[in-house]
């Protein structure tokens, strides 16, 4: 690439006016250069024959840099192949920046892009970019709405060693999962008028011959008549994941629960529908507090909350 | 048992149910599914710790005169008599 | 007057009224304030449209004032004159036939502070003078698609009211700045660098800016139009933050 005037530092092949094998003599115009003076033709100072092409059309190349070389030039010329342009090279190193080296670099595109306020809120959250597969943000870049998303998808965080749950950190899991529930799931509510005085009255007979451990309370009545449902109706029994909904085979209820210093879990009940007593138990003691809660974050298959009806 | 036994009992039972809660705030006439923020299901296993300390199985129909403090102080003293 | 004679008085506002305050250790103010119309969108071609209020904005000593609303445009030159110091202010010419009430007990406005003329959750435009109409029509048109568009009037382009729109932006994690000046160099390009600096863990998408083609403005009127912020061009580039393509 010849220096077409005093400040070029780089120019752009424009055409190639002869191809490899092509004989050339001094003085031919071989290969026409944009610059930012406009396009100039480009002479060649030597006779001989093309013999290969280095720099293709369109790419921008810094003065010094060989276009071409010629070879089997009769006569005087050189056996060894020869730089077509003959121009000094600068003194200085070009300013521009070179010409990648076309395999070697990785295409653009490959770094994540997170906004700054994705990834603070992933940090906090102590969840891992690379989770995040696809961002809706400008450019695909993920962010806060991704983040938030992904961790409303996500388990809850494995609590820390020594102090139990995180009970901050799954507040802001709870709140990011459910307000995208809200904001993202079409929501329809349905009320129901049930006479529950036979319920009732058999609740009363059942633990009434039935020592304290034994006994069952009345949510459990609806924590049966939920799985029961299910089975009816398996279509209310499972998820949406991928666009498409994943039934279950097993119904596992999770039961909403607060824990009693803040937070919420939802342990799963499992096989509600052929176990009928299990939330009476002793264990079922356990998930209002929250240090043995981990053994209860089984995922439910339906998640049924809010049998109050106590203090009657 | 005297009812100061029994009232520390209940509360040191509520105190393994509702670790949080501060049993010096509790009157006698107070709710103790109010104070102790208790559901049903903490009220039931109040039952059932009360049957395992003291052998004493409430029937449910007695459930609500065991929701105030006094009324359950009353309630187990009087059991325990029989 | 158009912004473009103050060209010729250059050495008199920058050598001399705006250093002889400092110059003479404080013993000399200079109560000056100059307005001036700036902006385009009359059809009087490139030497009458200038916008160069950013460029005044740049020298330290000027206070450099942009009333858009008709209270301001009362107001602020009775805050420019009980300034010391050298004030300009810069009047869009598309602003002056507009009619308003203001209250009748207003007595006076600030010259320091931006206002919040829309408040919105989506997305901050951050404006002055008559682009603030543009971006407040952008508003009501990104409302009906849902996103929530907060319009900041800057009113002062020096000093800046930094707070204000640092806040705005934190509020809601996304700006376009709109600025009839040119892009390079302009009161935009500062703005958005002071969010960067100082806001930049806050954003959740990219910086954006609608300012004039870097052309001097055509006279043509669709030429004219084509190079000067537009009311659409603000509600594509907010809606490509808020709800990418």
């Amino acid at each position: 690439m010849p220096a077409l005037g005093a400040d070029m530092e780089a120019g752009t092949l424009v055409e190639w006016l002869v191809k490899p094998g092509d004989r050339v003599k001094s003085g031919d115009v071989i290969v026409v250069v944009e610059t930012q003076k406009g396009a100039i033709e480009v002479e060649i100072f030597q006779d001989g024959v093309l013999s290969n092409i280095l720099v293709p059309v369109g790419e921008r190349v810094p003065v010094g840099t060989v276009l071409a070389q010629i070879a089997g030039a009769p006569g005087a010329a050189p056996p060894r192949a020869e730089a077509v342009a003959v121009a000094a090279k600068p003194a200085a190193p070009p300013l521009v920046e070179a010409p990648p080296p076309r395999p070697a670099v990785a295409p653009p595109g490959q770094r994540i892009k997170v906004t700054p306020a994705a990834r603070r809120r992933a940090a906090a959250l102590n969840l891992g970019l690379a989770t995040i597969l696809k961002g809706t943000g400008v450019e695909g870049s993920i962010r806060l709405a991704d983040v938030e998303a992904a961790a409303s998808g996500a388990k809850l965080p494995p609590p820390p060693a020594k102090r139990g749950l995180d009970l901050s950190e799954m507040r802001k899991a709870i709140a990011a999962a459910m307000s995208r529930s809200k904001r993202e799931i079409p929501h329809y509510y349905l009320t129901e008028t049930v006479d529950l005085q036979a319920a009732w009255s058999w609740i009363e007979r059942f633990n009434a011959e039935k020592p304290p451990i034994e006994r069952i309370l009345p949510a459990v009545l609806f924590l049966k008549a939920a799985a029961l449902a299910l089975r009816e109706q398996p279509q209310l029994n499972g998820a949406y994941e991928n666009g498409a909904f994943a039934p279950s085979s097993d119904i596992h209820i999770g039961w909403a629960v607060s824990l009693r210093s803040g937070g919420l879990i939802a342990p799963a009940i499992l096989d509600a529908d052929k176990n009928i007593a299990r939330p009476i138990d002793g264990g079922h003691a356990r998930p209002r507090r929250t240090r043995q809660a981990r053994e209860f974050t089984k995922l439910g298959t339906h998640v049924a909350h809010d049998h109050r009806h106590e203090r009657r | 048992m005297t009812d100061t036994e029994i009232r520390a009992l209940i509360l040191e039972l509520i105190r393994d149910i509702a670790p949080e809660a501060d049993p010096a705030v509790a009157r006698d006439q107070d709710d103790l599914r109010e104070v102790f923020d208790l559901d049903s299901m903490d009220f039931a296993n109040l039952i059932v710790a009360i049957h395992d300390r003291i052998k004493i199985a409430i029937p449910e129909v007695d459930y609500n005169k065991l929701f105030t403090l006094g009324g359950a102080t009353a309630y187990l003293r009087d059991a325990l008599s029989q | 007057m158009t912004v473009n004679f103050s060209l010729l008085a250059l050495d008199q506002i920058l050598n001399n009224a705006v250093t002889i305050p400092h110059m003479s250790g404080g013993q000399f103010a200079i109560p000056l304030v100059i307005r001036m119309a700036t902006g385009g969108g009359r059809h009087v071609a490139a030497q009458h449209s200038r916008s160069l209020e950013g460029w005044y904005a740049h020298i330290p000593g000027l206070r450099v004032l942009t009333p858009a609303t008709v209270e301001d445009a009362r107001f602020m030159l009775k805050g420019a004159l009980a300034d010391p110091n050298p004030v300009i202010i810069f009047e869009h010419v598309m602003l002056y036939n507009m009619e308003g009430d203001f209250p009748s007990d207003m007595k006076e406005v600030d010259i320091a502070c931006a206002k919040v003329r829309r408040a919105g959750r989506d997305v901050s435009l951050i404006t002055y003078g008559d682009s603030l109409f543009k971006a407040l029509q952008a508003a009501d048109a990104l409302s009906s698609e849902g996103i929530d568009a907060e319009v900041i009037d800057l009113r002062t382009l020096r000093p800046l009211d930094t707070k204000t729109f640092l806040e705005s932006v934190a509020r809601t994690r996304r700006c376009v700045i709109i600025d009839e000046g040119w892009r390079s160099g302009s009161i935009s390009a500062e703005i958005g660098m002071r969010i960067a600096e100082e806001a930049l863990f806050e954003l959740d998408a990219p910086l954006r800016r609608v300012c004039a083609r870097e052309t001097p403005i055509p006279y043509a009127a669709h030429l004219e139009d084509a190079c000067l912020p537009q009311t659409e061009t603000i509600i594509t580039t907010a809606r490509e933050l808020v709800k990418p393509s």
